[in-house]
């Protein structure tokens, strides 16, 4: 039997795993005490610009005089949010639509394909851009957009597992007795396929990390909020920057923050497939 | 054969009507109009137009006729080859594709080879049963973390600015009329960073497919077969074991490929490279809604065509595909 408690001690048991949830941990900590441990608002002009780390400002401040501390841990909110309901939302329609098309592989499976098959074969960020200039810049368009881009490549893994689950000698009884797509997917497919689903939603939620920092870095992010790529962004526009020792505090901390976020999804994802390969395996 | 073509060629073409029909109809479902924007839009001087003015232009632009016939004016358009009008660069949006599309072929083709290669050298041994080769994974999933447009700051920060190796930015230097050679080498030295940036983010999963592929046709008989033979562990890794490990590896090629070029996007608008990515920046910045749709159009027509022929490579390549 596969619980949500033996999952985690096996990617505790992996050296991957592991370290991938003690990025997450920081991540976590740090966007749930973004309010209280940041020493200003991130978009308030507290002090001299360009200052260097010291004591008043303990990672220095940008180019407008705002505390940078404020601004990672502000992005780090940003960024977890995005994460964990682009994550969940893309993965839970990814997983109802790739066990409908596999449990009723006929008609309804066929057509769920083929809107699979379409929207997977239009290139991802040329599209997200595309979408995201013509509806307005708020998070909120950001976080449905990646949504609505993350759950076909979901509803393919699935799809194709179900097929083969489907056709297992205990699930054709259940089948035979009478037992509905409901209540197979809650009690049989939810259960047989949780650390294939956790693999996936760790997976969407680095591609939707990635996605949200690389829009606000073409300026396509949420204009009131800072994120992490709106912090990269400003700091390359700013003229000169390079050649001054600044970029070194400004430009650091998020791109160390962004490829820590991106590095823990993907080992996680890695931990969690090798805990489902040995679960199909026996 | 020809069956399976066909309905690949089919499914293709349903996909691109699909796309256009997404790019014609985006920009008039959304909130706003274009006349709008033009009188009170970001970055436009606020000038009050009385209705008169505002009929006048939306009939001069054809705004005002039912969407269908719309449609079907557009689509005509884009049978003759007609995008649009770039308002920002004042030419037909079509030329400006033109003139950039072989800059970000040249990148995205370059950065893939690099990085296949690297990957097929690198692969083919970790497939032979030593173990995981960490020495490789480690910095590849570490590589591979770093968002491409981070590593390219970095790169360039520390290569460009401070290492003073390679130019800042731009596909060639302006104004130098180079020849021949010369010229070459300019075109690789602006070309890079970039490439290298785009290869190290695509390394990790080359790396990936390649491993898992070879460590899977190792474990076929035939290649103990040729264990037990006696052959040198030279040929049986390139004649016997990496042949049949290329086939995976060529479809995972094609869709890296399609991929790569929406990815470089970000890459390109880094080290202000002239190719479509950053046309699509420019495009985006200058509410440049004819030449964003061009761009959208060109990724899409480019991922569709490659997938197609990866799919038509790889029936040929595989026997068994044939059957299916």
């Amino acid at each position: 039997m596969v619980t949500a408690r033996g999952i985690l001690q096996a990617l505790r048991a992996d050296p991957a795993g592991r370290i991938g949830l003690f990025g997450l941990v920081i991540l976590v900590f740090l966007s749930a005490g973004s309010t209280r441990l940041a020493p200003h608002a991130p978009d308030a002009f507290v002090g001299p610009i360009l200052a260097p780390p010291g004591r008043f400002h303990l990672l220095g401040t940008n180019g407008l005089g705002q505390d940078i501390l404020s601004q990672v841990l502000a992005g780090c909110r940003i960024s977890l949010t995005v994460a964990v309901t682009v994550g969940f939302t893309g993965t839970a329609l990814g997983f109802l639509a790739g066990a409908a098309a596999g449990f009723h592989p006929k008609r309804l499976g066929v057509f769920i394909m083929r809107v699979v098959d379409g929207l997977m074969a239009v290139p991802r960020l040329p599209l997200i851009i595309l979408l995201a200039v013509f509806l307005r810049p708020r998070l909120v368009n950001v976080i449905g957009v990646l949504v609505f881009l993350s759950w076909p490549g979901v509803a393919r893994t699935i799809r194709a597992q179900v097929l083969s689950v489907r056709e297992r000698d205990y699930l054709r009884f259940v089948r035979f007795s009478g037992g509905g797509f409901l209540y197979v997917l809650r009690y049989h497919l939810w259960r047989e396929l949780l650390p294939l689903l956790l693999a996936k939603a760790a997976a969407v939620a680095g591609h939707a990390v990635l996605a949200e920092a690389g829009l606000s870095f073409l300026g396509l992010g949420d204009p009131t909020l800072k994120s992490w790529g709106t912090m990269i962004r400003s700091c390359l526009d700013y003229p000169g920057i390079l050649w001054t020792p600044a970029w070194s505090w400004w430009l650091l901390p998020p791109s160390f923050m962004v490829s820590l976020a991106l590095l823990s999804f993907t080992l996680i994802g890695y931990g969690l497939d090798g805990v489902f390969k040995r679960e199909a395996a026996g | 054969m020809i069956r399976y073509v066909s309905k690949r060629l089919a499914g293709c073409i349903a996909v691109f009507l699909a796309a256009l029909c997404l790019n014609f109809l985006l920009p008039r479902l959304v909130p706003g109009n274009p006349i709008q924007d033009l009188t009170s839009g970001v970055g436009s001087v606020a000038v009050a137009l009385d209705p008169e003015a505002m009929a006048v232009i939306s009939r001069y632009y054809g705004l005002d006729r039912p969407l269908l016939d719309q449609f079907r004016s557009s689509m005509a358009g884009m049978l003759r080859g007609d995008l649009g009008y770039s308002i920002q660069y004042r030419t037909a949006v079509s030329e400006l594709l033109k003139e950039r599309f072989p800059w970000t072929l040249l990148l995205t083709l370059s950065g893939l080879v690099l990085s296949f290669m690297a990957a097929l050298v690198l692969g083919a041994r970790g497939g032979s049963g030593h173990g995981t080769q960490w020495w490789v994974l480690t910095p590849a999933i570490v590589l591979e973390s770093i968002p491409p447009f981070v590593l390219g700051s970095l790169l360039l920060v520390f290569l460009g600015v401070h290492g003073g190796f390679f130019p800042l930015g731009g596909g060639s230097t302006p104004f130098s009329a180079l020849t021949g050679v010369r010229k070459l080498m300019d075109l690789a030295h602006h070309a890079a960073l970039p490439v290298l940036v785009l290869a190290a983010s695509s390394f990790f999963s080359f790396y990936l497919v390649v491993r898992s592929s070879t460590s899977m046709v190792r474990n076929e008989p035939y290649v103990l077969m040729a264990h037990l033979k006696g052959l040198p562990e030279r040929t049986i890794r390139t004649r016997y074991v990496l042949r049949t490990a290329l086939l995976p590896v060529v479809t995972f090629f094609g869709l890296r490929l399609a991929n790569s070029a929406g990815g470089a996007i970000l890459v390109e608008v880094v080290f202000g490279y002239p190719g479509i990515g950053r046309l699509t920046y420019e495009a985006v910045l200058g509410h440049d809604y004819a030449l964003l749709q061009g761009c959208f159009l060109t990724f899409t027509l480019w991922v569709l065509g490659v997938n197609f022929i990866t799919d038509c490579l790889y029936a040929a390549l595989d026997p068994r595909v044939k059957e299916a």
